[in-house]
């Protein structure tokens, strides 16, 4: 089987005032569809910017990303910003929600820089609702939504095109523990279609239990978890 | 693979509008801000573009209402009355046979059964071949009721209406009885105005008479014969700018002691009103820039500061596979938003005022039109833009995932 997302020996350097910094250092993984990932790891060890390259928001210093087996290297911005909206979907620690739209509006969003008959949008955003167990919610302004709910809206936004890849920064960082398992929940429900890689970064590690695998950083290296 | 990957020109055409209607609702006060900045300049825009586009309608309508090819000389003292007299055209006749000239004195007199003054106006035969005014009805003076001193009358259109007169009517000036026998089509109401000197006007409801008759039958006569303005129409294959320095050499022999005249000519009258155009577009467009500059500057710098507070915002776009160029034309839409909104406000708000016919306006020949209405809103997007530019670079520039950081 091929993987969805391939990092062959990956780094990723900044420059900063008192030099280069160095937050990943020669990452090699393979991320299978039907995957359910866990990246844990001290702040600063280098999840979100693995993330970030995950998401192809950002490009390696060194290495190359592979996504179905293309060198994303060498994609356009435009080819990148298609695979991103086309294959890649996002879920915030924050939500990211846009407060003056409702529940549906902010599904829709996920389509705003897509071609797409208005209709179909409409049927595949109350579709991802409904997924993440928000039927009936559409209408409803994102003010009066929980946390969990919020956060919920924000995985129907990011899985309403069916994407390849998932991934979720801290999706229950701001959540208490019961919206936090029902957000899990969701996101496992999702994984278990088999189509679908989810990586997750997390501080919580009692959210292992949820994942199929574990990835953990420190000082940029990532290793295999068992 | 390549599914996930298609085609970058398959993309229909945001939906800004949603967008741009949320950037306003989530920051009122600052879009009001720049949007009241943005109106104060695109109405002295508008002021601008209606005053010379009025004064340049003005040139044409003073050209065409002097003539196109007359030349008009009064002396540049209007109170010295004994300055020029009608020996003056009989001299100008003499030493140009082919042209057409004609004397004009002008008095006013109250008709019998009211105390309304009447501007009445003592002309030669030629008068009206010189100035080209159309007779609706009977005929104008002709060289024998001038040799025979004959009280006729020629009556504007106008007054015609307003007296409800007709040919063949007796009227009294000044205990007169002049007869009416005919009825002129005249509307140089704005000739004087625009000149600055009254005696150009000869108005809407003038009454013509024979310049003959003015000299014995007019109280301020003392046989000089002395006259208003000199009125010359060369012949049509000559040019009036080619016969002004002869004109000119003849009448300011010293002997003839007329130094001191006004030498009008529809060239000098548009010449006149261009350095007025020129003055106005000096002023106003300094003006506007000012305003335009100010409430452009307004806008970047509440756009900077929009940019600043939705990095998260522009993160969420960029994950949802907004390119640089979506964000940039996000930031560039809602700078147009408001200027073009400031546009049609500062544009209507003006037409407003105008329609109003302020008295403070009327000496100002502001003249509206679809141009003074598109023109602002063009003006507005092309600024809109202009000064979005910096704000929507530097929001397209901002990396995806530092933006992400950001939320």
């Amino acid at each position: 089987m091929k993987p969805i997302l391939e990092f062959r020996g990956v780094s990723r350097s900044y420059e900063s005032g008192s030099g280069t910094q160095t937050v990943l250092r020669d990452v090699n993984i393979s991320i299978f569809a039907g995957e359910f990932s866990a990246i844990t790891g001290p702040s600063g060890s280098g999840k979100s910017t693995f993330l970030n390259l995950c998401a192809l928001l950002d490009e390696p210093t060194t290495g190359e990303i592979y996504f179905d087996d293309v060198p994303t290297s060498g994609l356009s911005e435009a080819l990148l910003c298609n695979l991103r909206k086309n294959a890649v979907g996002m879920v915030f620690q924050q939500y990211c929600l846009l407060p003056y739209r409702t529940v549906l509006e902010n599904v829709l969003f996920r389509f705003r820089y897509l071609d797409m008959d208005s209709a179909e949008t409409r049927k595949l955003a109350r579709n991802a609702l409904a997924m993440v167990g928000l039927e009936g919610f559409e209408d409803r302004s994102t003010h009066q939504l929980s946390g969990g709910e919020m956060q919920r809206v924000g995985i129907a936004r990011a899985i309403a095109l069916k994407p390849r890849l998932l991934v979720a920064d801290e999706p229950t960082g701001n959540l208490d523990s019961a919206a936090a398992a029902q957000v899990m929940r969701c996101l496992q429900q999702l994984g278990e279609q088999g189509d679908i890689a989810i990586l997750l970064v997390t501080h919580d590690e009692s959210l292992l239990k949820y994942t199929s695998r574990h990835l953990s950083f420190n000082d940029g290296l990532l290793t295999e978890c068992e | 693979m390549m599914a996930c990957l298609p085609s970058v020109s398959s993309r229909r055409t945001p939906p800004l509008f949603v967008d741009i209607w949320e950037g306003v609702r989530s920051r009122p006060g600052r879009f009001g801000l720049s949007l009241f900045a943005m109106s104060i300049g695109m109405a002295v825009l508008t002021t601008l573009i209606a005053l010379l586009v009025g004064l340049e309608s003005r040139s044409q309508q003073l050209s065409s209402q002097l003539g196109t090819n007359v030349i008009a000389i009064l002396p540049k003292a209007q109170a010295d009355r004994k300055f020029l007299l009608t020996t003056h055209a009989q001299l100008l006749r003499e030493n140009y046979p082919g042209s057409k000239v004609s004397g004009v004195r002008h008095t006013t007199a109250t008709t019998s059964g009211t105390d309304r003054s009447l501007s009445v106006v003592a002309v030669e035969e030629s008068f009206f071949a010189i100035r080209q005014w159309p007779i609706i009805a009977g005929r104008f003076f002709d060289q024998s009721d001038l040799q025979n001193r004959k009280r006729y009358a020629v009556v504007t259109q106008a007054l015609l209406r307003d007296w409800q007169w007709g040919v063949g009517d007796t009227i009294l000036l000044k205990n007169t009885p002049f007869l009416i026998i005919g009825v002129v089509g005249s509307e140089d109401s704005a000739l004087g105005g625009e000149y600055g000197d009254s005696r150009l006007i000869t108005g809407e409801t003038a009454i013509f008479v024979p310049i003959t008759v003015a000299s014995h039958w007019d109280d301020s006569a003392d046989g000089s014969e002395p006259i208003d303005a000199l009125y010359v129409r060369p012949p049509s294959h000559v040019p009036a700018s080619q016969v002004l320095p002869g004109l000119q050499n003849l009448l300011t022999q010293p002997d003839l002691h007329l130094q001191a005249l006004s030498w009008i000519i529809p060239a000098s009258l548009i010449r006149n009103v261009k350095q007025m155009q020129g003055t106005v577009g000096l002023t106003v467009g300094a003006i506007a820039v000012l305003c335009l500059v100010l409430g452009g500057t307004t806008l970047t710098s509440l756009l900077v500061a929009n940019v600043r507070e939705r990095i998260a915002e522009i993160g969420l776009r960029r994950a949802m596979g907004a390119t640089e160029r979506d964000i940039a034309l996000l930031f560039i839409a809602e700078g147009c938003a408001a200027t073009v909104t400031a546009g049609v406000l500062g544009s209507l708000s003006i037409h407003l005022i105008i329609v109003q016919e302020l008295a403070l306006l009327s000496r100002f020949p502001f003249e509206l039109g679809i141009h003074t209405l598109l023109l602002p809103i063009a003006f507005s997007v092309v600024l809109g833009a202009l000064f979005s530019c910096w704000p929507a670079m530097s929001a397209a520039r901002i990396c995806p995932a530092e933006a992400l950081r950001a939320e």
